[in-house]
């Protein structure tokens, strides 16, 4: 699914630093620099960004091939 | 139990979090601030999501779990909890109700939809979500979602979305007398507002127990 609001452990947001987190790992960054760089300090909140894969683009990717305009419930 | 002893200074503060130190305040006391704060301390969030319509490919009752999650920043002086509330009705008045709406519409492109995109009833309201970056769905072109958002007061115990943020009691690594309580918020409250709303529901409860006793005798 997409990238979670919070995290489970401790249940702090963290979804609102994930576009950019991914956008500067994408480029060639650390991610440990980066997690750094946006204040995300404990361990679970870190866990969940480098242990993330948001596979709801390829659901989206599908839709967008095959899916109907309107009503996409199949 | 006397306060003679007590005392409680600021270590650190900033916009996020603070670190309080207690020095004589029995152990039992600097806890109920820390669990009153995990559990009691009241704050907004999305409670219930009417979806008028919903196209995408993420199932309704996902979609209404992510928009709860999102923190709104709480004007916990004006809004009570709805069960607190002299209205007495279900959809709430605007005392214990705050609505937002959520549509959005994909074009030719694929699109995202964030927690910005959330429209207000009242323009000037608060209460609004503590940051606009948060994605909810993301939408293949041709979907659509149209929902009806209740953002309510509440408190951590009924539901984690609630919960204003993290508190944390420690020794102190010179003095094991002294005490130190590390609050961080999530963004519904300032986080000394956390602890002194704590500690007047402690006050409050402790009261309503002496009370209580006294009306035995």
């Amino acid at each position: 699914m997409m990238f979670p609001i919070r995290c489970f452990t401790c249940g702090a947001l963290i979804a609102d630093k994930w576009e950019e987190y991914k956008a500067r790992v994408d480029a060639g960054e650390s991610p440990a620099k980066v997690l750094d760089e946006l204040g995300v300090k404990r361990y679970c909140c870190r866990r969940m960004f480098i242990s993330a894969e948001d596979y709801f683009d390829e659901v989206v990717e599908f839709r967008l091939k095959f899916g109907k305009k309107g009503d996409m419930r199949t | 139990m006397s306060g003679e002893n007590m005392a409680v200074k600021l270590l650190e503060s900033d916009g996020k979090s603070v670190k309080v130190e207690f020095e004589g305040v029995p152990l039992a006391v600097a806890n109920a601030i820390r669990r009153l704060i995990i559990s009691e301390v009241p704050t907004m969030a999305v409670e219930e999501v009417l979806i008028i319509e919903n196209s995408s490919g993420m199932t309704n009752e996902i979609l209404a779990h992510r928009i709860s999650l999102i923190p709104f920043v709480s004007d916990i002086d004006r809004y009570v909890p709805p069960e607190e509330c002299t209205c007495g009705s279900k959809l709430g008045c605007e005392k214990c109700v705050v609505r937002y709406v959520l549509k959005a519409e994909a074009g030719d492109q694929p699109m995202t939809v964030y927690s910005r995109d959330m429209t207000p009833e009242d323009p000037n309201t608060t209460v609004v979500p503590v940051s606009g970056n948060i994605p909810i769905v993301k939408l293949a072109p041709g979907e659509k979602i149209e929902l009806e958002l209740y953002v309510r007061v509440g408190r951590g115990k009924k539901h984690a979305k609630w919960q204003p943020g993290i508190a944390t009691l420690y020794e102190s690594k010179e003095n094991v007398e002294k005490r130190i309580l590390f609050v961080e918020s999530f963004g519904f409250l300032k986080p000394k507002r956390m602890v002194l709303e704590a500690i007047r529901i402690l006050n409050k409860k402790v009261n309503n127990l002496m009370r209580t006793i006294k009306g035995c005798e």
